[in-house]
Formats: C-alpha cells, sequence, structure tokens
C-alpha cells in the first residue's frame, strides 16, 4: 500500500506533464486520439514505477522516454498493418496539412533520430542535453539533427512556402 | 525576406505543433482513475504468473513422476495407479528405425473391483481344493491393489493353498480381464519347514507395494503367517519377465531364504523388519530394526549383523 503522499505527489505530476507530453506524442504519431492513448499508458506505467521515479530529478525525462518509445512502438505496428493491408489510424481532418507533412516526414526517421530532432528542434533542449538522454554522444545527436532536418524540411519545404509565406528577399 | 534554414522551418513547424497538440490535449481519465487501472493491471499480471507458476510446477512434477526421479521417493516406483504408462513400438512409414513412444493412460476405475471378483473365484475354489486335500489350516487370501509394472497392469495374490502348486500368482489385466500370468510356488523359509509348494502360510490383509529394489518397477509384501509373530516376503519382476521371490541373504541370513520375520513392512521404499536377539528369551530380549539392502550383483537382499545379534562382529545397524 502506496502512502497518500505518494498518490498526491503523482496527482500533481499527472496534471502539470499531461499536455506537454501527449503534445509530443502528437509530434511523434500524427494523431490527437493516439497521442492520448499513448500518453495515457506512459502516465499508468509511471505510477507502477512511481516509488522509484518520484525520486529522480524529473520523473516527466522518464515518462517522456517511455512515452517516445511507445510512440515509435506503435510506428512498427502501423507500419505492419500496412503490409498486411489493415486499416490505417484514421488523421484527424482538423489536423493542418503543415502538421500532417511533419507527422509523415518523422514517421521516415530512425526513432532515436526522430527522438533528437524532437527534443533538440521542439522541446528546445540542448545538443549536450539531448545526447544524455538519449545516451549518446554529442557528436552522433549532431549528425542525426543535420540528417533528419534536411528529410523533414524537404518534405516541408513545399507546403512551408505556402503557409508561412517563405522566398527569396 | 530570408529564407529559413531547414533548422529553423523545421522548428517552426515543429514548435507549432507542439503548441497545437498541448492545447488540445486533455486527460481522459482523472489521475485517481489511472492509478486504479495501473493496480488492476498489476492484479492481473500477477494472477497470470500464479497461474503460469503453478502449471510449470504441476508440469514438472508430472514430469519428473512420468519419467522416474520422484518415482523412487514416494510410495511404489511406478507410475501411481490411475496412470499406468504403456509402450507402443511403431515403424515409421520413411525409415527402418523402430520409433518408441510412451503413454500413460489410466488404470480402469473398474480394475480394482474386478480384481477382487476375480481373487474372490479363485479362493473359493482353491478353498474348497484345500478342504478335500485335507488341509487343516485356515484358508486365507490376500491381494494388492492393481498396479503398473512397464507397459502391463498387474497385481499379486496370495492364496493359503493351490492345487495347482502355484499358491502365489501374479495377475495381468487384459481386454477388461484379470487372469494369471506368473505363479510361484510356496516361498522357502516358512515357518513350518518341508511343506508342500501349493501351501503358505498368510496374515489376512493387502498385499502392500513399493519400490524397494529402486528399479523403477512395483514389489510386493506378502504377510505370512508364524507362531509367534508375522514374517512376510516379496515378490518382484526381475526386469527380464520372469516373477519371483527376492531372497534374504548377507550375515543376518547366511542362508538365503525367501521369508523374513520378525513384522516385516514397507517404509517409503525402504524394507525394514524387526528384530529380537531372544537373549535371555524372547520376552526380554533386545529388539532393533533391520534395514534390508537390495544387491542389485546378486539379487538379494542383505543387512548386517543388528544390533545384540549374538557373536556377531563389531559393526552392527544403528538400533531404531
Amino acid at each position: 500500500m502506496r502512502d497518500p503522499g505518494a498518490a498526491e505527489a503523482y496527482d500533481a505530476f499527472f496534471t502539470a506533464s499531461w499536455s506537454r507530453l501527449q503534445a509530443q506524442a502528437y509530434v511523434l504519431t500524427g494523431s490527437q486520439e493516439q497521442a492520448q492513448d499513448l500518453t495515457q499508458e506512459a502516465m499508468l506505467r509511471a505510477w507502477t514505477h512511481w516509488p522509484r521515479i518520484a525520486g529522480y530529478d524529473s520523473p516527466e525525462q522518464w515518462t517522456r522516454r517511455v512515452l517516445h518509445n511507445l510512440c515509435i512502438q506503435s510506428w512498427r505496428r502501423s507500419q505492419v498493418r500496412r503490409v498486411t493491408g489493415s486499416r490505417e489510424t484514421p488523421t484527424a481532418p482538423e489536423m493542418a496539412e503543415d502538421h500532417v507533412l511533419l507527422a509523415e516526414a518523422m514517421r521516415t526517421l530512425p526513432g532515436a533520430q526522430a527522438r533528437a530532432l524532437l527534443l533538440h528542434d521542439g522541446l528546445g533542449l540542448t545538443v549536450a542535453e539531448t545526447a544524455q538522454e538519449l545516451d549518446v554522444p554529442e557528436g552522433t545527436v549532431k549528425s542525426w539533427l543535420s540528417r533528419s532536418r534536411k528529410i523533414v524540411a524537404a518534405n516541408l519545404t513545399r507546403q512551408f512556402e505556402t503557409t508561412h509565406g517563405g522566398g527569396e528577399s | 525576406m530570408t529564407t529559413p534554414t531547414d533548422e529553423e522551418r523545421v522548428g517552426i513547424v515543429m514548435r507549432e505543433m507542439l503548441s497545437s497538440g498541448q492545447n488540445n490535449a486533455r486527460p481522459p481519465v482523472a489521475p485517481a482513475e489511472l492509478r486504479n487501472q495501473a493496480t488492476r493491471r498489476t492484479l492481473r499480471r500477477i494472477d497470470t504468473k500464479v497461474v503460469v507458476a503453478v502449471a510449470a510446477v504441476a508440469a514438472v512434477i508430472v514430469t519428473l513422476i512420468a519419467v522416474g526421479p520422484l518415482r523412487s521417493n514416494s510410495g511404489p516406483s511406478h507410475a501411481p495407479a490411475g496412470s499406468p504408462s504403456t509402450t507402443t513400438t511403431t515403424t515409421a512409414p520413411t525409415t527402418t528405425t523402430p520409433t518408441t513412444t510412451t503413454t500413460t493412460p489410466t488404470i480402469p476405475a473398474a480394475a480394482a473391483s474386478q480384481l477382487d471378483t476375480y481373487v474372490a473365484a479363485e479362493a473359493a475354489t482353491d478353498s474348497a481344493a484345500a478342504s478335500r486335500s485335507g488341509q487343516t489350516q485356515p484358508f486365507v487370501s490376500d491381494h494388492s491393489p492393481p498396479e503398473v509394472d512397464g507397459s502391463g497392469i498387474v497385481a499379486v495374490a496370495a492364496f493359503s493353498y493351490d492345487p495347482s502348486g502355484h499358491p502365489v500368482q501374479v495377475l495381468g489385466y487384459s481386454g477388461g480381464r484379470w487372469s494369471e500370468v506368473a505363479g510361484l510356488p510356496a516361498p522357502t523359509g516358512q515357518g513350518g519347514s518341508n511343506l508342500p509348494v501349493s501351501v503358505v502360510y498368510l496374515t489376512q490383509g493387502p498385499i502392500s507395494v513399493a519400490d524397494v529394489t529402486g528399479e523403477g518397477r512395483p514389489d510386493f509384501l506378502v504377510m505370512a503367517s508364524a507362531a509367534d509373530n508375522v514374517p512376510g516376503f516379496v515378490v518382484s519382476e526381475d526386469g527380464g519377465g520372469t516373477w519371483r521371490y527376492i531372497p534374504f541373504s548377507g550375515p543376518y541370513a547366511p542362508t538365503p531364504i525367501d521369508v523374513i520375520a520378525r513384522s516385516p513392512q514397507f517404509q517409503g521404499n525402504m524394507l525394514v523388519s524387526d528384530y529380537d536377539n531372544c537373549v535371555p528369551n524372547c520376552a526380554q530380549g533386545q529388539n532393533s530394526t533391520i534395514h534390508w539392502t537390495y544387491d542389485r550383483s546378486t539379487g538379494e537382499f542383505t543387512a548386517p549383523y543388528p544390533p545384540g545379534y549374538p557373536n556377531a562382529p563389531a559393526t552392527t545397524v544403528p538400533s531404531s
């Protein structure tokens, strides 16, 4: 039986972290519905491991890592669905097109590279912090970022110029 | 206006997407409900693990019983009643090498009652014959429960008198019927020497079963009768299909005999008997227990001198 203080701490963590985590899952999956399901699963696991992760500097970092892994695993499952001809999870119709393109591009990246891009370019972590979270050297992170940006940017270019007015001065 | 770099373009869209995702993020459940879900899932996993663990342990135990290691630790070394083994040999169509498979069917529920009926009928016949031949001993018949011996179901029955000279019989169960598969003459070493082979002195009671030879087959202990104690003898199959009495030999029994006194009994898979050195007389003598060991090289039971054995060397078995 856990002490009531643990439940209170978890509830506070849950309330503070949920929207941030679901947003990250949204970037990685391109589906709010799927992002919600995966965030719920990650949060559930966080409570299961709460006695341990409550002592961490950032329980959200641990949960984020779990969530990102769940998202990448969901890519693999959807790839299997594609191969077997099963129905894809539909994308929300109101989703902006550049968001769709970003999500599509992210899914073409290796999982670790997609995570690196999200952590660095999306969440604003430094290269060193990203390298620490992914447990790889900083040079690897820089290489991954450079490579994955090119892929994602190429996918975005056409739509970006339309919606953000990009062009030569 | 400048063209944004790849990093800028990706960063802009990603941050927009994060912002949009965050604005639309709604937890579908309250944290308390999620905590409850986690607890229920943990309990389900524990339940599953327990079920899997119990099933695995049961499978291991069944395997050990079927294969053999556990047989010698709990009663008869053969498969327990209700789970006999039968061996069938078939030849695969694509090879000349025979393939042997072992199955463990169940002893038919009717076998025990059919055995009772068979022995009762045999006893009635033998008892009548005993009367006709002038036997004065009360007629006694004993039998064991059905047991699995290798590929068959067997039982041992003993009759005080059998006109065919087989007062001890091994019965086999096949096709829903019991029949005699081996007949033994009276064992040697009975109290009244020079008895005919058709006569055995018996004590009324069941015939015990255990694997006292450690050969993986049932051995049967028949309780005999003597003036002042209950001796006994062991019936066993030698592994080659021949049924016999296992003689008692060694220092305590320098002349091998089939019947041993006093009060032999199976204790687990050990055969023990009582010893009274009758010094100064049997009423006041030193009592001890003899533990018999089966000697595979000679096919006999052997035991050292028991405590108090007159004129025995120094080495004796401990008194118990």
